[in-house]
């Protein structure tokens, strides 16, 4: 059994808006094991990126942390260290934690880095931050070490460059240089290649998978693309409307789906073997999260939805013992309903290319 | 061949960055799109596929080559008559909604700026029904004609920005990635409604993406670019099932499958050419229909 880095414990985030209060998280619980990648899945305004950020530390002025508990293990300056993240004071998480322990990646690789400052330069403050006591050999020595990990060749001429002279691919590996620097035990991805192409994609999801293996680094990774999270993630929740209603292992999740949103989002991504002349849609728009909601939060866009749907709440039903959702449908005494057939049918054929 | 709506032949696009040097954006990109057909553009972000859309609804001067649309040449100096058509019978959806509507105008007023202008045939009740009707058409009711951009919903906006173009009964409607920055569930409603509109009006659409499941998904036709040159050329089964072009290829195998266990093990291809390399090669027809690029 692997130990756990990272457990939220009913987390709830709201933010103050000329609107009123939009509850963004509403009762987040989730655990993150050492050397594992759990993806967070979600349409915007889910309340993925909402839920990360008390993680990092980060809060807006007008960010209200309404409940929850962030326990953090690490090793620290004196042994092995656990922390509330809510609780702990400012300095400590700015000096051990924000930026050395946890680091991020975002979607925009150039909105992180400093247009005004070369490569080289870029990356020594940031060693600098979490090791100061180096000389400037060893810094140089650190920094093309860096450049040499994330797999760019001409090290040289990078470390010489600005920020724009490299495509989004390039910024996209010295963003996630940087934030290895500081070698963290866990990384958070928001969105990090939704702005690139499909072909650079791969490469950096790859990058990150290997930095990933030979660190024993503890990854989150949040996006809506699909393909993507089958392609990195050892577990997945799927969120809507600031809660995980469907949480498993990436075979659970898309080989067995059991959440009827879940089902919606599989099928709304067009598969390049479905000769559908319409693509399912879900319909509607995601609830209102300034007022409140009654029921399950998913029910009045939900084809599925029973009676109970509409009034209470739906508990997270265990499928298996590490397969759980909130649906009423897994209720023993509702009725049997499977999932839309286009996607049965996708699933067959993805198991079969599996195991032929 | 008079049933192509649009007839793109050697399109060049060239900015001048310094006075010695030139990008070549577009170079030398000849295609058809047949009249009530989608055509998709894919390629990579840089490859020049909205400078093509751009260039052929004349937001750029096309440095060099011929645009034809309804039999008329629609590149170079334009006349009056010309112009005129061009404007109403070519429309364009644009990527973000956001800022491709006015915020200060309500959406009745940003849906008639069109009709205000190449439609004044039309009375002031007339040019509403017409408002009234296409809001139907995209799924909206009669109370959005009195809301503000900033009160909807980035799916809602765009199709504001569907109804905008669709109001001018378009022969052409270019698609400018005009899915990208909306969610998955309603990217397929947006997809939906584009391929209902087509439907019921014939109208054509010039599909620019990225996203190649839903290129395929749409389009009839579609043509490959990169780094400016069309490299490949064919209906979506050739392409997709007989992919000539190494690039195709390498584009094909990246697109991220919703399958864990064949994604997992999946290994990037690597695939590198310059400009320099499609330089010298022209166009070669290997089935009927499919054309790649290559060495003469």
């Amino acid at each position: 059994m692997k130990e756990t880095i990272l457990k939220v414990k009913n987390l709830a985030v709201s933010y103050t808006t000329y609107r009123g209060k939009v509850r963004s998280v509403r009762g987040l619980s989730f655990k993150l094991k050492k050397g594992e990648t759990l993806a967070l899945v979600g349409e915007s305004g889910c309340g993925k990126s909402a839920s990360v950020k008390p993680i990092m530390g980060e809060h807006e002025a007008n960010q209200v942390i309404e409940s929850g508990e962030i326990t953090f293990t690490y090793d620290g300056p004196q042994g092995e260290e656990t922390v509330d993240l809510l609780k702990i004071d400012d300095e400590k998480m700015q000096q051990e934690i924000k930026g050395k322990q946890i680091a991020m990646i975002f979607q925009d690789p150039m909105t992180s880095l400093d247009p005004t400052m070369k490569i080289g330069k870029q990356i020594a403050e940031a060693i600098k931050t979490s090791s100061s006591d180096l000389s400037s050999e060893e810094l140089t020595d650190k920094v093309r070490e860096l450049i040499d990990m994330v797999g760019i060749g001409h090290i040289d001429t990078v470390m010489n460059q600005y920020p724009h002279q490299l495509s989004g691919g390039m910024r996209q590996r010295i963003v996630i240089a940087i934030a290895l620097s500081s070698d963290p035990s866990l990384l958070i991805c928001d969105e990090p290649t939704t702005a690139l192409d499909v072909t650079i994609q791969a490469r950096i999801l790859n990058l990150i998978k290997k930095l990933q293996r030979e660190r024993g680094l503890s990854v989150i990774f949040i996006t809506h693309n699909l393909g993507v999270v089958a392609n990195v993630a050892d577990r997945v929740n799927v969120m809507y409307a600031g809660k995980i209603i469907e949480t498993g292992s990436s075979e659970d999740i898309f080989f067995d789906p059991r959440h009827p949103y879940t089902w919606g989002l599989l099928s709304a991504v067009p598969d390049v073997h479905d000769n559908e002349e319409k693509l399912p849609t879900i319909n509607g728009t995601i609830p209102d999260l300034t007022k409140e909601i009654v029921g399950d939060a998913f029910a009045p866009r939900n084809p599925y939805a029973l009676e109970i749907d509409f009034k209470e709440e739906p508990p997270m039903f265990s499928v298996n013992e590490h397969h759980e959702a909130a649906t009423w449908l897994l209720d023993e005494r509702a009725p049997k309903i499977e999932m839309p057939e286009l996607l049965q049918q996708r699933i067959m054929r993805m198991r079969g290319e599996v195991y032929d | 061949m008079t049933d192509n709506i649009l007839e793109v032949h050697h399109l060049k696009q060239y900015f001048p960055v310094s006075r010695q040097e030139v990008v070549k954006a577009i170079d030398d990109v000849s295609f058809n799109i047949e009249k009530g057909e989608t055509f998709g553009l894919v390629g990579e972000s840089g490859s020049g596929k909205t400078t093509i859309g751009r260039a052929i609804i004349r937001l750029h001067d096309p440095t060099e080559g011929k645009v034809i649309f309804q039999g008329e040449t629609i590149s170079g100096k334009l006349n009056k008559k010309n112009q005129e058509m061009l404007r109403s019978d070519m429309q364009m959806i644009f990527q973000d909604p956001m800022s491709s509507l006015n915020p200060r105008k309500k959406i009745s007023d940003i849906i008639k700026v069109g009709l205000d202008i190449h439609r004044r045939d039309l009375r002031e009740p007339e040019k509403m029904k017409l408002v009234y009707e296409v809001l139907r058409t995209v799924g909206l009711d009669e109370s959005f004609a009195v809301r503000y951009p900033k009160e909807l919903s980035g799916g809602q906006r765009q199709r504001i920005g569907i109804a905008r173009a669709v109001v001018m009964n378009p022969q052409l409607i270019i698609a400018d990635e005009a899915i990208s920055a909306l969610d998955v569930s309603v990217q397929a409603q947006v997809v939906n409604l584009l391929k209902q509109i087509q439907k019921d009006t014939g109208s054509a659409l010039l599909f620019i993406a990225h996203d190649l499941a839903m290129v395929r998904h749409i389009s009839d036709h579609i043509g490959v670019i990169h780094l400016g040159h069309l490299i490949e050329l064919g209906t979506t089964e050739q392409i997709f099932e007989n992919p000539y072009h190494s690039y195709t290829k390498s584009l094909l195998e990246s697109i991220p499958v919703a399958n864990p266990v064949t994604e997992r093990g999946k290994q990037p291809t690597t695939y590198s050419a310059t400009k320099a390399d499609y330089e010298n090669q022209s166009m070669v027809e290997v089935e009927a229909g499919h054309w790649v690029l290559t060495e003469k």
